[in-house]
């Protein structure tokens, strides 16, 4: 066994910090808690090749295992949660098309993730009355001759804003109500009937853009259909097993930071004439946190690897989601903690990392979710 | 609201607390290491009253209400968590359901012996298959005559091998499930009611765990308790005021973790100061004396509901629940308080660690606890303070 | 990074399971109950090598590396915390301060009967007065023409009553505090040396402790090991790996609990169906495999580092805290499963969990590891 990174993984994770802390961390600085990521940055990530890292080289991309995407996804989460999240989002779509996807899907809908003319993607699974029951979504796909008419709505759509273009799932059975009756769709933003709905007003994460779709009677050729009618789920739980690895990665950038921030502090402010650092209390909170972040880093990693060695990685995805994401949720908490009453004031950046790392413990299957499938993988079917 | 005790609460405290300091804490760690039933106490708490405190005087109780009678209970169990729970099963679980739903001519009969503790009490509705399902009993009556006739088996039995009565739960009626289950005073002498098992157990060594064996116990239906098929609904109810004694047991437990973790580190110098003096030890002190507290208010509001005679299903559940959970974490962080001390028997960490345990367990899981609480809630909403 | 085990490192697994499957599953709970140290068992731990895991071969150990300890650890703790305490103590403490610090001479004359289960070792750091605070020692060592006389108590020492081989820590410059301790190596029947009743412990009732009373004990100057005055740094070096030793335990155990809660939640049916079917024990179950695998995770890392020659000051504690803690949980959740079962000698979970509880306290408590953690990050190392 190896803990230690790679030559490669090490100068990905350089590069990566570099452009986080050189060219987003600017840019991020200046939003406001109501400013999206402006299109320029978005467009500076894709041209620098952060949208498609885990496309092969010989298509376009950086032909990044998953290991070395993880540790970009906790470099930029470190600078901002935001963008981390957006280009996480993006590559997944990216995979998806890369390993579901044909020729023509690859020629119509990848190369614009390649060559920056869309500088995102979105995933659209959630809707109103279907989150974790993921698999009663209620969005139809009705054939009609060589296309499909699309009707419905979805919620919580990343980058909405940005994407030219979209991953759908929708019904195209109506007669089976679970996951048989879904069907995986690629849909451009500018289709007939496609409607971008408000941004939702969150928490955190609020550069990062969180928008509702409607979908009225949008026609979608058969062709820009993934796989087969009924195969949708599938499509859409390879990607999230990916997914849950970059959620989790996030939640350890943006743990990370604000452990950093948590230490700083520490031994620079003073009360009863020490330090805080010098009280068992705090230096109680700094070693459970940052013996917990190792923990989540290892479970990540060796997710990561299962992945890069096509190695079955469901139950281990799921663990270092479930983990990670609670641990750096505790961990930020911690972090207030330990700043006090500056740690409630906006000057103070401990608050802005909870309140960014708090989504991650929900979307991309909520802990709930996680511990479900992680007792079914270890229960070995019931 | 009021926060004070009656004079006569404070009295039967402290009388508890003298009793359990002069007379059961000596005996505690005999008790645990050589797994024997306190006799001699048992007799001396009768003769105080303890074993029927809240039965009226008229029959042989000590007319206590129920907070006084949670008072009482977690001073012995400070001293002994096994003879607390000797206590709170004949109270709790085999008093009060005699004393709610009994003929006058049974309370003479039962209520009476036990109340003054010249009789001694179990409850046997577990089964080998029904724990936490307690509504799917095996264990069958068949109407003979006069007399019904009991065959099955039951399962973990507190104070099994040394009662005289037993009231047990048995399905008169398979067909018609939860409503086909009747309760039964059963004398633990008569024929075919056999002790096949006792149990080893981790902790509350000095209180009896057996299991019980019926064969073809004939049981007169004169000591039919309640109505037929009404068997389920006395459980319940009974385990309203069980949860209270369990949780009042649990107080107990918390309260000598705590008791023994400041003279501990008081006393203990590491790194030329008393340990008290490191915050790591400190914060574990704040956090368990927090959790008692908020158990006590738990335990004694839910006491108080009770002894108006309300069902108190949310709030005994609620304070069962919470002081299991408390009394665990104080007697896990009494013995890391402790260190290597904490490990060995000549010190009572070890000794709260594995009787702190049963606590979350028996009289209803924790699991369970969180069910009815929740689908109380659902179902009623919040209810104000 | 690699996650994948060695053949090597599989096959000693599956040795250690397989010995631990045949020859400690049966028998714990009797040790246990009966307080026995299973003295038989010794000739066939020392066959299969488990006797000298660390020791060269030159000296008839099995020169295991740090996560092949940790390897076996985990599969004999996963039967048995017992055996599992008397090998850490006996392979990690005593034995290991004779290896890494002692000269050719020393190694030589005892190292090989340690190896062969002829002699038994056990270390003597802690004292009544000094646990924690470890350097509060105050047993002391005076040198004289020939010897040195050592003079004092310790407590909790594992193998205390049946050890052969003591590795005994005492003060030879007391004015120097942790810079003024010496090792020295006591042989029983030494007169004056004198080990105290077995102790009455809540778990690991089949491993022997007890304490020591050292009554002007006269030590050859050749049983010094190490240099003198260096034996509470040497010390030091020792309880990093022994670290990650106890936390492999507590691995092993955890994942004891785990095995028989998914065994039982399947067998168990209430409400006509498997309890296994139920979110509350599935979350549970979810629970404690996550955080065993992370703790595993981070004991391999730590044994990894030290193979590539690192200082694992951090990693160690991390591990051990971290593995310990999650131990515990596992097995306290794995009683709670069991429901009232749990709580019944029949079944293996209470001893688990009463086996389990030292892993918190040995060899450094939890409070002394956050101390450890948080020292090193904040000074800017490690982490």
């Amino acid at each position: 066994m190896k803990f230690e990174l790679t030559d490669d993984q090490k100068a990905v994770q350089e590069w990566a910090r570099n452009f986080s802390e050189t060219i987003v961390a600017p840019v991020v600085s200046k939003l406001s808690d109501r400013d999206k990521l402006p299109m320029d940055l978005l467009k500076k990530l894709s041209a620098e090749g952060f949208m498609s890292l885990m496309v092969p080289e010989a298509q376009g991309g950086a032909g990044l295992d998953s290991l070395s995407f993880s540790l970009v996804i906790t470099e930029l989460a470190r600078i901002c949660a935001s963008t981390s999240i957006s280009v996480a989002v993006t590559n997944m779509i990216a995979d998806v098309l890369v390993r579901e996807g044909q020729k023509h899907h690859h020629d119509k809908f990848l190369s614009q993730l390649l060559s920056g003319e869309s500088p995102t993607a979105s995933f659209c699974l959630t809707e109103n009355s279907s989150g974790s029951d993921a698999s009663a979504l209620q969005m139809t796909a009705k054939k009609e001759g060589d296309q499909y008419c699309l009707n419905g709505e979805k919620i919580y759509v990343t980058n909405g804003a940005f994407s030219n273009f979209f991953l759908i799932m929708a019904r195209t059975n109506t007669e089976i109500n679970g996951s048989k009756g879904v069907s995986a769709f690629l849909v451009p933003r500018a289709s007939k009937g496609v409607v971008i709905g408000k941004e939702e007003d969150k928490m955190g994460l609020n550069a990062s853009s969180t928008t509702r779709m409607v979908f009225e009677n949008v026609l979608v050729p058969e062709s820009d259909r993934l796989l087969n009618e009924g195969e949708g789920m599938q499509v859409a739980l390879r990607a999230l097993d990916g997914g849950r690895i970059s959620v989790a990665s996030q939640a350890l950038g943006v743990a990370k930071r604000s452990l950093e921030a948590g230490i700083e502090y520490a031994k620079v402010r003073e009360q009863f004439g020490k330090t805080l650092g010098e009280f068992q209390a705090i230096q109680w909170k700094i070693a459970n946190a940052s013996t917990e972040l190792s923990a989540a880093e290892l479970l990540i990693r060796r997710a990561a690897w299962l992945k890069s060695q096509k190695l079955p990685h469901r139950l281990e995805a799921s663990m270092a989601k479930l983990f990670s994401t609670e641990m750096a949720i505790r961990l930020c908490d911690e972090m207030i903690q330990i700043h006090g009453g500056y740690g409630y004031i906006k000057d103070y950046p401990v608050e802005k990392y909870y309140r960014d790392v708090r989504v991650t413990s929900l979307y991309e299957g909520t802990s709930e979710i996680q511990r479900t499938v992680i007792a079914k993988n270890i229960l070995g079917g019931l | 609201m009021n926060f004070n005790f009656t004079d006569e609460q404070i009295a039967v405290r402290d009388m508890a607390r003298d009793f359990a300091d002069r007379r059961v804490r000596p005996l505690a760690d005999e008790l645990d290491k050589t797994g024997r039933y306190p006799q001699e106490l048992v007799k001396e708490m009768a003769g105080l009253s303890l074993m029927g405190m809240c039965v009226p005087e008229s029959l042989g109780g000590a007319g206590m209400d129920m907070l006084a009678y949670v008072l009482a209970l977690e001073e012995i169990s400070t001293a002994c968590a096994s003879t607390g729970v000797i206590m709170s099963v004949n109270n709790s679980l085999v008093c009060e359901p005699i004393k709610s739903f009994a003929t006058d001519e049974q309370k003479q009969r039962f209520l009476v012996p036990l109340a003054k503790g010249e009789k001694l009490g179990c409850y046997a509705l577990t089964e080998p298959n029904a724990g936490t399902d307690a509504g799917h009993q095996e264990t069958k009556a068949i109407k003979k005559g006069q007399s019904f006739v009991l065959n099955g088996t039951k399962q973990f039995i507190t104070n099994g091998a040394e009662a005289d009565l037993c009231i047990v739960y048995a399905s008169t009626a398979p067909e018609k499930g939860v409503k086909g289950i009747s309760a039964f005073i059963v004398e633990t002498k008569s024929p075919g009611f056999k002790i096949s098992k006792k149990e080893k157990k981790l902790g509350i060594k000095g209180s009896s765990c057996v299991q019980i064996v019926l064969d073809n116990v004939e049981v007169p239906e004169a000591n039919l308790l309640h109505r037929e098929g009404e068997g389920f609904k006395v459980a319940m109810s009974t385990l309203e005021v069980g949860r209270i004694g369990i949780a009042a047991q649990a107080l107990g437990i918390g309260q000598a973790a705590l008791t023994a973790s400041l003279k501990y580190s008081k006393e203990r110098e590491q790194f030329g100061q008393p340990i008290a003096n490191f915050q790591a030890i400190q914060f574990m002190m704040a956090d368990m004396a927090t959790r008692l507290e908020a158990a006590r208010m738990l335990t004694y509001k839910a006491a108080q509901l009770k002894g108006t005679g309300a069902r108190t299903p949310v709030e005994s559940s609620q304070a069962k629940l919470y002081a299991s959970e408390m009394c665990m974490y104080n007697a896990w962080a009494a013995v890391q308080i402790h260190g290597g001390y904490g490990y060995v028997e000549d010190y009572i960490p070890e000794r709260l660690f594995r009787d702190a345990k049963i606590c979350e367990i028996y009289e209803g899981t924790s699991e369970v606890q969180r069910i009815l609480i929740a689908r109380n809630l659902i179902k009623e909403g919040l209810s104000d303070l | 990074m690699n996650f994948e085990l060695s053949d090597d490192h599989k096959a000693i697994r599956q040795l250690a399971r397989n010995f631990s499957e045949s020859d400690l599953k049966e028998t714990a709970s009797k040790w246990d109950q009966e307080k026995k140290f299973p003295h038989e068992l010794v000739p066939k731990l020392a066959e299969l090598g488990f006797m000298g895991m660390s020791i060269p071969e030159e000296y008839g150990g099995s020169d295991l590396d740090l996560l092949s300890c940790a390897i076996v650890m985990e599969e004999v703790a996963r039967h048995c915390g017992s055996t599992a305490l008397t090998l850490a103590s006996h392979n990690g403490l005593g034995s290991k301060h004779i290896l890494e610090f002692g000269n050719e001479a020393q190694k030589k004359k005892y190292l090989p009967d340690i190896a062969a289960g002829k002699k038994l070792s056990a270390w003597a750091l802690t004292e009544p007065g000094s646990g924690s605070d470890a350097s509060g020692m105050k047993t002391v060592a005076v040198e004289e023409k020939d010897c040195f006389v050592l003079n004092g108590s310790k407590a909790f020492i594992t193998q205390g009553s049946v050890g052969d081989v003591y590795l005994v820590l005492a003060k030879t410059s007391p004015e120097k505090r942790q810079k003024g301790v010496s090792a020295f190596i006591i042989e029983k029947g030494t007169p004056g040396f004198t080990p105290g009743k077995p102790e009455d412990k809540l778990g690991c009732r089949g491993s022997d402790t007890s304490t020591l009373s050292l009554d002007n004990v006269r030590v050859p100057k050749e049983n010094l090991v190490g240099e003198r005055d260096m034996g509470f740094i040497d010390t030091l070096k020792i309880l990093d790996k022994g670290r990650v030793i106890i936390g492999a335990m507590a691995l092993g155990l955890g994942r004891g609990a785990l095995e028989e809660s998914i065994r039982y939640a399947k067998e168990r049916e209430q409400f006509g169906q498997p309890i296994a079917n139920f979110q509350a024990i599935q979350w549970k179950l979810a629970n404690m495999a996550t955080e065993l695998e992370a703790a595993r995770l981070l004991l391999y890392r730590a044994c990894y580092l030290h193979r590539e020659g690192r200082s694992i000051n951090t990693e160690a504690s991390m591990a051990k805290l971290f593995a310990s803690e999650a131990g515990l949980k596992a097995c306290d959740e794995a009683i709670q499963i069991h429901g009232g079962y749990g709580y019944i000698k029949d079944y293996p979970v209470e001893r688990y969990w009463r086996d389990c509880r030292i892993c918190t306290i040995g060899e450094g408590t939890s409070e002394v590891q956050r101390m450890i953690i948080s020292r090193n990050i904040l000074r800017g190392q490690g982490g």
